[in-house]
């Protein structure tokens, strides 16, 4: 009965989003289902890869962010077909919503974490990209679910992400986490808050089995990084026009192709490094920094960008924002070697 | 079971008291009171919050906790044992008699509390009985005889509707300082219970009626590639003054999109009606000129223009046509709208000129239509005001930022193009903030068959 997904149904699918051509996607998606191929492995064997490498093609600089987009709402379509043909369950395990934090536009992941469980026994309601945590409280007095599942794929969503849970707990529900952002290990997740983790859909619905039906508020953290991440934040425009000043200048002076390939991500880098900081600091966890720094130097280089830009980036930070924010400079010394 | 040493919170301690215990007992009192009422205050569902109530409850006070709440048709009794905090049980039953003499049609009268005991030979006395029903409820509390019952009234607001059943094991029952504590407690839960209770209640009206007003689900349409995002001001409701439509059949089809002076329910209002009036007119002439003339003079049909602010709007109305190559042709009519921008493969965005006096303003208007062909991979993009109009920490958004980004998007389809502007708008507008206007956008193109 199980049919696996062949490598050449792989190969079209990502032929299909290259071309971008939704038809073709949905047609084989829908050709594989009537096939007898689990919707789960439709999913989280054929979308979930094909969608990865269309990130890992945009961060290397095959794929423009305009490509990146229409081959992820060709995706998109290949998993509205699959969660048409998951019938709604007559007797749910129970009831999951799933949100993206404020501020996170990739919810492909959730939308996908939606089906997979409806597939395997939730009702779900999926809430779209970017649900600031006002409007999801309003979303959890009329829906009541017994849990909310939060996705976040990049740092700069943790901070946005940790309210999320708050307002979640606050309504005595109890969170599940997962998503690149949270990391290999449930340990950020722990750190915000979140009730449990998980690392693939497959695995959400063991943990959610797992979780205990009332939430009682989380406390406020505590830790200095979290003062620290406030303040962070609260400068973060200040901040992120200082440090690219300088960082463009240091570069500058290290030779004539110094600023090379950072015409249009020169901004964005600098974002980025604030936001894996903060996001550091908020999760007291040293590792964000260091992913956020190896994300960015491998979108760097393949930008043909000069191989100190990272480095001096780093030593900027480390001038500009670590000399008042001593839990800051400390991580960002860790993550310079 | 319950072999553990329980002690409940706030609990007297026996013998001589001194000062400093009393304080003690009164400080633990006052701290579970405040943690409880913080929970139970932090949702507005009624099935939530009665599942917080039984968890600040048991064991904190109690071994074992019932509340009865009424239904729609009878009453509900809902209970927890503190070996089994996460399981709920549930019983369905008939609404007691009010006035009964034992029961909790006696505390529903009278909205007094009572205490009861239950022997340890498993005798049920009567007054038990009709308190807590047979079968798995009865049970629960049976497994901790003998035990003390203390039912509570839950009143709010001048109301007696439910009531709150604890039971604690021997030897451990209500001193007269415990009964304070759980009626503090008690009326703290049915301020909770009731105000969601009436939240839940204006929250269904308000969503029945928000539904039949949210944007429409798109057609299928397997000739023309659409896509739509729409973010209202009034995010929680998703409703707002913008509204779009797509109807037709497959080569011939009608898009509209408009935007309503006001925001929130009121104009979400009208948008239903300019919806079902832009519908009903294309029975009967489906020219984009002809539609809007109607729902121009729909707005001044009637006498009832109480609210004169609220009834002007602005929209786009467009018919395509669409070959089998992939290319359409678009007839366009515009009744004071920002002008739709057309996206052509190679990257070039223009504007298209077409104008046209707001609905609402003068029952004479006539309208003009601009005709605007797309060749395969293009697209024409529509938008509301609330996508120029966003405000940043760097100035409007503007149509010279939303052409360049279009631009970048040529030939990627009007879902990543849809999408893109979405999320560059609300980027634009920063976190935390809620857009100010309702923002929509709508892209089709030609699909090659």
């Amino acid at each position: 009965m199980t049919v696996a997904v062949t490598d050449e149904a792989r190969e079209s699918f990502t032929k299909a989003l290259d071309a971008a051509d939704r038809r073709v996607a949905v047609e084989l998606v829908s050709a594989l289902l009537d096939d007898g191929v689990d919707p789960l492995d439709v999913l989280l064997d054929l979308i979930t890869p094909a969608q990865q490498v269309v990130g890992e093609l945009w961060q290397s600089g095959e794929y423009t962010v305009a490509q990146e987009h229409a081959a992820t709402a060709v995706s998109e379509a290949a998993v509205g077909t699959v969660g048409a043909w998951i019938p709604e369950p007559l007797e749910p395990l129970g009831y999951a919503v799933v949100a993206c934090a404020e501020r996170e536009w990739h919810a492909l992941a959730a939308r996908i974490v939606a089906e997979a469980l409806r597939h395997l026994g939730w009702r779900t309601t999926y809430l779209g990209a970017s649900t600031p945590a006002q409007h999801l409280a309003g979303y959890l007095h009329r829906l009541d679910p017994d849990v909310v599942a939060v996705s976040c794929s990049m740092p700069a969503s943790l901070p946005a992400a940790r309210r999320i849970i708050e307002a979640a707990a606050e309504a005595g529900i109890p969170t599940l986490a997962g998503g690149r952002a949270f990391g290999t290990g449930p340990a950020r997740a722990l750190a915000l808050g979140a009730s449990g983790w998980a690392s693939s859909p497959r695995e959400a619905a063991d943990v959610l089995a797992q979780l205990r039906p009332v939430a009682e508020p989380v406390p406020a953290l505590a830790h200095a990084g979290a003062d620290e991440q406030a303040e962070l934040l609260l400068r973060n425009r200040e901040l992120a026009e200082r440090v690219l000043t300088s960082w463009l200048a240091a570069l500058a002076e290290t030779g004539s192709d110094g600023l090379a390939g950072l015409d249009v991500e020169a901004d964005y880098a600098v974002d980025h490094a604030l936001h894996a900081l903060a996001a550091a600091l908020l999760t007291d966890d040293v590792t964000v920094l260091h992913e956020g720094r190896d994300w960015l130097s491998t979108l760097l280089a393949a930008r043909g960008c000069h191989r100190d830009a990272v480095p001096q980036l780093w030593a900027v930070l480390g001038r500009v924002a670590g000399s008042q924010l001593p839990v800051a400079s400390k991580l960002l010394r860790q993550t310079t070697s | 079971m319950f072999e553990q040493p329980v002690r409940y919170v706030a609990q007297t301690p026996s013998g001589q008291l001194d000062d400093s215990t009393l304080l003690a007992t009164a400080r633990e009192r006052a701290a579970h009171l405040a943690d409880a009422s913080k929970q139970l205050a932090g949702s507005l569902n009624p099935d939530r919050t009665l599942r917080r109530a039984l968890h600040v409850t048991v064991p904190a006070v109690a071994d074992w906790a019932q509340v009865l709440l009424p239904t729609r048709t009878g009453v509900r009794f809902t209970a927890v044992r503190a070996d089994e905090r996460d399981r709920l049980v549930t019983v369905d039953g008939s609404r007691p008699v009010l006035g009964e003499v034992s029961g909790h049609g006696r505390i529903l009268a009278t909205g007094r509390h009572e205490l009861m005991h239950v022997m340890a030979d498993g005798h049920v006395p009567e007054s038990v009985a009709a308190t807590v029903p047979a079968g798995p409820l009865r049970d629960g509390v049976l497994g901790l005889r003998p035990a003390d019952l203390l039912v509570l009234p839950l009143t709010a607001r001048g109301t007696t509707f439910g009531t709150l059943t604890l039971a604690r094991r021997k030897g451990r029952g209500f001193e007269p300082e415990d009964i304070g504590f759980a009626l503090e407690l008690a009326g703290r839960i049915a301020v909770a219970l009731d105000t969601a209770r009436v939240y839940a209640e204006q929250a269904r009206v308000a969503e029945v009626l928000a539904a039949s007003l949210r944007a429409p689900v798109l057609p299928d349409t397997p000739d023309l590639a659409v896509a739509a995002r729409m973010r209202a001001a009034m995010h929680t409701a998703e409703i707002g003054g913008d509204f779009f439509d797509v109807f037709g059949e497959p080569g011939d089809w009608s898009v509209l999109l408009g935007d309503v002076a006001g925001k929130g329910a009121e104009a979400a209002i009208l948008t239903g009606q300019a919806r079902h009036t832009v519908r009903g007119a294309a029975f009967f002439d489906r020219t984009p000129a002809g539609l809007l003339s109607v729902l121009n003079a729909a707005l001044f049909a009637g006498g009832a223009r109480s609210e004169p602010a609220t009834r002007f709007l602005t929209a786009v109305c467009a018919r395509v046509t669409t070959a089998p190559d992939g290319s359409a042709s678009v007839l366009i009519a515009s009744a004071g709208h920002p002008q739709p921008l057309v996206v052509r493969k190679s990257g070039l965005v223009e504007e298209v000129p077409v104008k046209g006096l707001l609905c609402g303003a003068l029952p004479t208007a006539r309208y003009t239509e601009v005709r605007q062909e797309l060749a395969p991979g293009d697209m024409m993009l529509l938008f509301t005001d609330g996508v120029p109009d966003a405000i940043g920490s760097d100035g409007r958004f503007g149509i010279g930022r939303l052409s360049q980004l279009a631009s970048g998007y040529a030939g990627s389809g009007p879902h990543a193009l849809t999408e893109a502007v979405d999320i560059a708008v609300a980027e634009h507008s920063g976190a935390g903030s809620s857009p100010t206007d309702d923002v929509a956008v709508l892209a089709f193109g030609g699909v090659r068959q």
